[in-house]
């Protein structure tokens, strides 16, 4: 961690000169570094490969633009990798309230429940291919189809249980950092997480329940 | 009722199983080979682009800078242009207040007479003689002033004037024709105007009128009654 912190500090003093040469060498050396967790976030968040590409794209050249600026701003971030998680968390969500304007709708929880219930082919159809507690035969497409019926469940989650819960699911993220990228305290996260899943376990109990009583 | 509880519990523990598998697996996606790539080359172009701005940023700076050095400049020139044709036309404007004031001044030397005070300035100009002039020297200047003020009247009246015919005193012969006319009676100067009578042209026999000099001559008498 204080590693980091002190590798942080040195490529933002190198950011801080106003070579433009410089400044592209300090956001390739991030690039190379964090592309991957970069696009983690913005997956977990948009749930779409291409969508996320655009977005780790879109979350680079902030930086980029930001070394640029001026130094005010990049002079007070200790950690790179929670600064950068940030950046790309919040062009994530951007894009996604861009999406959600322009229209593209997702089915909610509500949805998934009330189209298991009457039987509609878009939730319905994912509620008809949902494993029951005997073991699948083909235990991928199941796991793939269960994958859908979350995606689903944690879309209908309420915003502030939603966005750790989508950030923990990133592999590189530990909680203490999720906290530093929300700019919330650390128990708030944990409590969050604690209370997300306890949520989503009922509604996957209500949904085998139904998926087991026909 | 221990077997419901312990089949809810084993529920929960698959539950629970499930939804860390599922989570756990919710944002292992890759992305495609290529990405990093991809965002490099952009981030070239970027700083590319940047490059392009930051030049043509100095050249505005510049070009700011020489604009306002221009604009001092122009703002000096104009001031001096003005200054320059304020002192013009007060420069001007002395001649032609003289010419405005056209006035025939007849000046005689009595009216010239020198007062007091010009005595004692043109005693200083003179120099020579210090304060007391000799009343024969002083005759002198007068007259040399008077000669010069007459001169300088004459030369007003040879500008041209506002009105037209232009006032002139009367010349020596216009004086002598009005003291004829007032002298002469009106019978007479009606007679002596009336126009001579058209000459005659009789026959080709006339001798007279046959003169070819005799005709030019009358010619000349109808175009001096004309």
């Amino acid at each position: 961690m204080a590693g980091q912190a002190i590798l942080g500090e040195t490529l933002l003093k190198q950011a801080n000169s106003s070579d433009v040469e410089v400044q592209r060498e300090v956001v390739e050396s991030l690039v190379s570094e964090h592309t991957p967790m970069v696009f983690r976030i913005a997956y977990s968040i948009l749930r779409n490969h291409h969508d996320a590409e655009d977005a780790a794209q879109e979350c680079f050249l902030k930086v980029f633009r930001l070394v640029q600026k001026s130094s005010a701003g990049l002079a007070q971030v200790r950690n790179q990798k929670t600064w950068l998680a940030r950046v790309a968390w919040t062009t994530a969500l951007d894009r996604r309230s861009r999406r959600a304007i322009v229209g593209d709708h997702e089915l909610s929880v509500d949805a998934v429940l009330l189209s298991a219930d009457v039987g509609e082919p878009a939730g319905g159809h994912a509620l008809d291919q949902l494993p029951g507690n005997t073991v699948a035969t083909d235990e991928a497409l199941a796991e793939r189809q269960m994958q859908q019926v979350l995606e689903k469940l944690v879309f209908g989650l309420p915003e502030d249980l939603r966005q750790p819960l989508e950030l923990s699911t990133v592999q590189e993220l530990n909680s203490t950092e999720i906290a530093e990228v929300m700019d919330i305290p650390e128990s708030s996260v944990r409590t969050r997480l604690l209370r997300a899943r306890r949520l989503l376990k009922d509604k996957m109990a209500i949904l085998l329940e139904v998926k087991k009583h026909g | 009722m221990a077997d419901i509880n312990a089949s809810q519990g084993n529920n929960d523990r698959k539950l629970d199983e499930m939804l860390d598998g599922l989570l756990s697996e919710y944002s292992a996606a890759q992305p495609r080979p290529g990405l990093e790539m991809r965002i490099l080359a952009n981030l070239r172009e970027q700083s590319a682009a940047a490059k392009d701005e930051s030049t043509p940023r100095v050249w505005r700076w510049n070009f700011a800078w020489m604009r306002v050095g221009m604009m001092r400049v122009g703002i000096w020139a104009g001031a001096a242009m003005a200054t320059a044709a304020i002192l013009l036309a007060i420069y001007l404007s002395r001649p032609s207040q003289q010419t405005r004031a056209p006035q025939i001044v007849q000046h005689s030397p009595q009216q010239e007479a020198p007062r007091p005070v010009q005595q004692k300035n043109l005693a200083g100009q003179d120099g020579q003689a210090g304060n007391q002039l000799p009343d024969q020297r002083l005759e002198e200047l007068v007259k040399k002033k008077t000669v010069k003020n007459t001169m300088v009247a004459e030369r007003q009246v040879a500008v041209r004037q506002e009105v037209f015919p232009s006032p002139s005193p009367l010349s020596d012969q216009e004086k002598l024709l009005f003291r004829y006319l007032a002298r002469t009676p009106r019978e007479e100067l009606v007679g002596q105007s009336h126009p001579d009578p058209p000459a005659e042209l009789s026959d080709g026999n006339d001798s007279k009128e046959s003169n070819p000099n005799n005709l030019t001559q009358v010619q000349q008498r109808n175009s001096n009654t004309r």
